[in-house]
This record gives C-alpha cells, structure tokens and sequence, in this order.
C-alpha cells in the first residue's frame, strides 16, 4: 500500500471509524425512538454519518492512490507561487513540533482555568488564564503580564458590569 | 425610508456603536491572524444588550472595518491580515519598501470604501426584489435551495470536495444535538441539561474560528516578530497624496474589482480570497504592462482591496433574500439576528421592514465612517501592526472565555470553545473547511424541518413532480458537483 498523504490516511481512518461509533453505538443509545414518530429523530442524525463514513471510505482510497502524488505535488508549487512572500499564510500548512507543545499546554491551561472557577473563584480563574497563555505564548517581562492580566479583567469588569449590566461568577 | 428609520439609525448611540465597530473591527483586521471572523463572533455577546439595529449595525461596521484593515498589515508587513489581502502584499509590500507606504495604504483605503459602499448599494436593489420570488417557496423547494448551497459552498471550499463535504455533514450533525421540535425526543445530549436547547452558535463560532485561529497562529509567531522588527523605525509620516494619473490607472481597477468582487460574494461559499486573486489577476491581464505587478503597481492594490471589501456587503444578499449564509460572516450574523429575536429571510422584509431599512442606513453610515477612521487613524493602524502576537492571543483566549461564558449557557459555553477550538484546529490544520461546517450548523435546523415538511407533503415521486424549481436545484447541485469536480481533478 502505498501512502501518499498520510494526514488524509489517518484522517479517513479516525472519521470511518468516528463514523462507525456513532452508527452502532452513540446513536441507538442518545436518540430513543418513540412509535408514534412519522420520520424518525435520528434520520438526519443517520444520514449524515452514513454519508460521512461512505466519504472517509472514498478519502481513505485517495489517500492511496497515485493520482494524490500529482495533485500534492502540484499543490505545493501553486501554494508556494502564490503564498511564497507572505508568513502568516505559510504557518497554516504542516504541524510542527514548538506548535503542538504550545497548542498542548494553551489548551492545559484553558481546561486548568474551567476547573479553577468550577472548584474556586471567577478572579482567580481568568488571572490563571492569562497569565498562563502568557507564558505559553513566550512572554517573559513580568510587568507587561501583571499589566495585561490587571488592563483585560478590569476592562472586561468595567464593559460587562458597569456599560452591559451583566453577571459573572 | 420613513422619517422613523432616519431618526432610529441617525442616533448618537447608534452611530456611536457603528464607528466602535469599524474601529474595533480595523485595528483587529490590522492585526495579523486576527480575522473579522474572529472579532464578529467574539462581539456577539455584547450584542444582546443592545438594540437589534444596534447590535448588527455594530456586528456589520466590525466586518467592514475588519476587511479594510487587513490591507495595512499586507502593505507594511507583507503578512496580509486575512488570506484575502495576499493580492493587496504584492504590490503594497514593494511600494512599502520604496518608501511610498503611505500612498499604498490611502489607496488601499480609498479601493476598500468605493468596493464597499458600491456593493452595500447592489445589496439594497437587489435583495428586496429577490425575496419576493423566495417568499413563494414552500418546504420543498427550501429543501432543495439549501441542499445546493451547502453542495455547493463544500465543493467551492478547499481543495478537496470530500472534505468539504465531509465538514458539511459534521456541522449538520452537530445541529441535531438538543431536542427535537417535532417529536420532543432530545438528540445526542450525553445527560448534558444545558445542552437541552441544542448547542448555542456562539461558542461554536468562537470556539471555531477564534479560539482554533489562535491555536494555529501559535505556531508563526517567530515568522510575525522578524517581519515586525523589519517594519520598527520604518513607518514614516510623510503624506504622500495620489497623484491624477495614478487615479487614472487604478479607477477602473476599483470599478473591476467591485464589479468581481459584487458577483462572487452573491454566489455562496466562495469568499474573499477568490474575488481579490480574481480581480487582481483581472487587472495584472488588462494592464498595458503586466510586469509592473509584483513590483509596486498601485493598481494592484486597488484592484484587490476593493474586490476583497465589496464581498462583505454583496454576501449578505442570499441572507436577506433567502434565508440562507452564503460566508462565515453571514453563518455568524444569522446567531446575532437570532438572539435579538429575528429570523433573517424573505419574511423580513414584510414582518419588519424598518429593521431592514435601518441596517441598510447603517450600513451606508460604516462606508463613511470606515472612510473618516481609515483616513485620520492611518498612522495609529500602522503602529497597531507592531503588537506582538504574544500580547493578542492570551487577551484573545480571555475574551473568547468570557463570551462563551455569557452567551453559551455559563461554564458549558466554555468546555465547548475549548472542544470546537480543537476541532477546528485541526480542521484548518487538515484542510477540511471550517466555512462549509458553521454554515451546515447554522442551516441544520432549518434544513431539518423543511426536509421533514417535504418528505411529509411529497410522499411519492410524483407528487415531486409538482415542484418544478425544487427539481431544478437538485439538478443544478448535481451538475455544480459534477463539473467542479472534474475542473478539480483537471486543475490537479
């Protein structure tokens, strides 16, 4: 077999078999049926992961097969023709490793803060947010993370309290 | 229009709200990585507390000035702020180097106000008249129309039609969960009560288009520092003015590109980005010398902006006229309508017609106010392209969390940016298009009943016969299919 994007090739394989899941397992059990129902409520539920692992089928064969070499190929050069002098657009294609460990701890840090305000304090929740999406973003200076975490929760304090008239925490 | 729609947009408070919106929405699109997507779907929550003219007048001023915006960062930075202000770099980055940045930029400015104020105009003639055939629409047809556009958006969408697709059915999917309206059976809950009412567009449009843009500008944010220490001492402020005869060569540039960009925002799912390559490969094939582009060609500049500005307005027609997102922008402005208790469509312009008159006023009043900020805040937008990624993304990350949690039914909204930024992420990373699944989320409901209406009035093939226009979308969504899919394979 020969795999020539392997980003679609576990992709397809992830969607077949989220595809499956769904179809024999999550569907029957988060969906009752009711006898009386004319059309079903899980037809559109249904169709739409029928026609999503029919799909993830049809990208897991071209995923592997040679036309797929030509068309990344010829992709590549398009997008480089185009995009070659501009930055933000070429961070778009690939992972790469820095990236992944900041997604992974940027996301940490969000789920840490979820469960500092469930089990502790609005304050303290958005103060952990910040200051740790500073960290994961590279920011150093301690004075420029105590000013922007004290600026953003007084703003938001201000916009949604004193301008809006709504309630937090 | 009647006095009363004059003397309700015509307000300080209304006015005051537009020009925060433009100039919110320019000093975001100023900012590289942060889209009008992102900074529409985060202003969402304010929304609710203002009026419903208001709030959406805002909403649009946000994506006028946000799309205007890009171009600084694209002139000076050569980092466009949005991908559909690539073209504007071409020549805005050159001209920036040889020190004529300032004429870019006025230029971008003027192309952007001509395109929007032109297409907000074709927005007005056009839509009112093509709702009145929408209105004659019964559910069937309403299947049919809404089968082609989200066919059509996910073929049009990315490189591959199957992922596109694949993204459709996934945003229609998600559309399902909560209970439905018309056996009373909750969907796809996991025990959830708060997800009771199905999922809320708010956080899913943070949670996709903010919260997973900031995931992946995480990994360019060395890229975007050399470029600004590049651009540090470099912004100068001479006032340059355009001189006659570069009018002469970039008016009918401007009139090219919103004349492109006019039709491909009508035409759901093709976005921006197409209309600005478009017009500026228009305009680079009907120069007397082509090779001037890429070098600094001022025209090149007009060409782009003004196709990339006049998509915002033009788009909004399929909304108005039927009901149905044709962009992001769009998909999102549906939630805000909804939140203030109108449904967008044919019916508006019977139901409430002031409210459509007045969101066209206020829509005129953002084309000046766009001109006004974008002229006199030239200099402060140039310095705003300075900030450092480092400094957005942990605001935006705190204010992604906030709006979830005030519009997404409390601490669940945030759990779900946290899992649609993921999920978008890793579209975007993946090529599967964010476009075609909020746009399937958004139309799902509306889909489902009318899919269900239809089955229920045409139970056999002949009584689909009976509708002529429903038969005829079908058909056009398979010959759309069809053709874009060997043009595909063609272009590969």
């Amino acid at each position: 077999m020969n795999i020539v994007n392997k980003s679609d090739f576990v992709a397809s394989i992830v969607l077949f078999l989220t595809g499956i899941i769904f179809y024999f397992i999550i569907i029957p059990q988060e969906i009752i049926l009711e006898d009386e129902a004319v059309i079903g409520p899980d037809l559109l539920p249904n169709i739409c992961i029928i026609l999503i692992t029919f799909l993830a089928v049809l990208l897991f064969f071209k995923s592997i097969s040679r036309e797929e070499i030509i068309q990344t190929i010829d992709t590549k050069k398009t997008d480089k023709s185009i995009y070659d002098s501009s930055t933000i657009l070429n961070v778009r294609s690939g992972f790469n490793l820095i990236e992944i460990k900041r997604v992974f701890f940027l996301l940490l840090t969000i789920l840490i803060s979820i469960l500092l305000f469930i089990y502790l304090d609005v304050l303290v929740a958005s103060t952990f947010l910040i200051i740790g999406s500073c960290i994961v973003c590279g920011l150093r200076k301690i004075w420029v993370i105590i000013a922007l975490s004290t600026s953003l929760i007084s703003l938001a304090y201000f916009l949604l309290y004193k301008v809006l008239g709504t309630a937090i925490g | 229009m009647s006095f009363e729609v004059l003397s309700s947009v015509l307000t300080l408070n209304n006015i005051s709200w537009i020009a925060f919106g433009v100039l919110l929405g320019y000093i975001v699109g100023v900012i590289p990585g942060l889209g009008k997507g992102t900074a529409v779907a985060v202003s969402i929550p304010i929304t609710f507390y203002l009026s419903p003219l208001t709030g959406i007048a805002y909403l649009i001023g946000i994506a006028k000035g946000s799309t205007a915006g890009s171009a600084v960062s694209a002139i000076l930075l050569n980092t466009p702020g949005e991908p559909s202000s690539a073209p504007t770099a071409l020549d805005g980055y050159p001209l920036s180097q040889k020190g004529q940045a300032s004429k870019a930029l006025k230029m971008g400015l003027f192309a952007s106000v001509i395109g929007d104020f032109s297409a907000t105009l074709l927005l007005i003639f056009l839509a009112a008249p093509l709702a009145k055939y929408a209105l004659l629409f019964g559910p069937v047809e309403v299947t049919a129309i809404l089968l082609f556009s989200l066919t059509f958006i996910a073929a049009l969408s990315g490189e591959s039609l199957i992922k596109g697709l694949i993204a459709g059915l996934f945003g229609l999917l998600f559309s399902t969960v909560g209970m439905e309206v018309e056996t009373a059976t909750v969907r796809l809950t996991f025990d959830i009560l708060e997800l009771y009412d199905g999922l809320s567009l708010i956080p899913v449009a943070i949670g996709m288009l903010a919260v997973a843009e900031m995931l992946v500008q995480l990994g360019g944010l060395e890229a975007l520092e050399r470029q600004q220490k590049m651009l540090k001492g470099n912004i100068k402020a001479i006032n340059q003015s355009i001189s006659w005869e570069e009018w002469k060569l970039c008016i009918p540039a401007i009139i090219r590109g919103t004349f492109v960009g006019s039709t491909i925002g009508i035409l759901p799912g093709l976005g921006a980005s197409v209309a600005s390559f478009l017009s500026y490969g228009l305009t680079k094939k009907a120069a007397k010398d082509p090779s001037r582009f890429g070098k600094g060609a001022i025209e090149g500049i007009a060409a782009a902006e003004s196709a990339d500005n006049a998509v915002v307005p033009s788009s909004l027609v399929p909304l108005f006229a039927l009901g149905i997102p044709g962009s992001v922008i769009a998909a999102i402005l549906i939630g805000a309508f909804i939140i203030q208790g109108v449904t967008p469509g044919p019916l508006m312009f019977v139901q409430q017609p002031e409210l459509v008159h007045g969101i066209y006023l206020s829509m005129i009043c953002a084309s000046l106010l766009l001109l006004l900020i974008g002229y006199f805040g030239q200099k402060l937008f140039s310095f705003v392209s300075l900030v450092s990624l480092r400094v957005i993304i942990p605001s935006v990350i705190f204010f992604c969390s906030v709006g979830a949690y005030l519009q997404g039914g409390g601490i669940v909204g945030v759990w779900l940016i946290l899992f649609f930024g993921i999920f978008g992420y890793l579209a975007k990373k993946l090529d599967f298009s964010f476009v075609t699944f909020l746009i399937g989320f958004v139309v799902g409901p509306q889909f489902e009943l009318s899919m269900r209406q239809a089955i229920a009035i045409t139970p056999s093939f002949d009584d689909l016969m009976e509708h002529p226009i429903a038969i005829g979308f079908v058909l056009i969504t398979i010959i759309a299919v069809w053709k874009i899919g060997i043009k595909k394979k063609k272009l590969n």
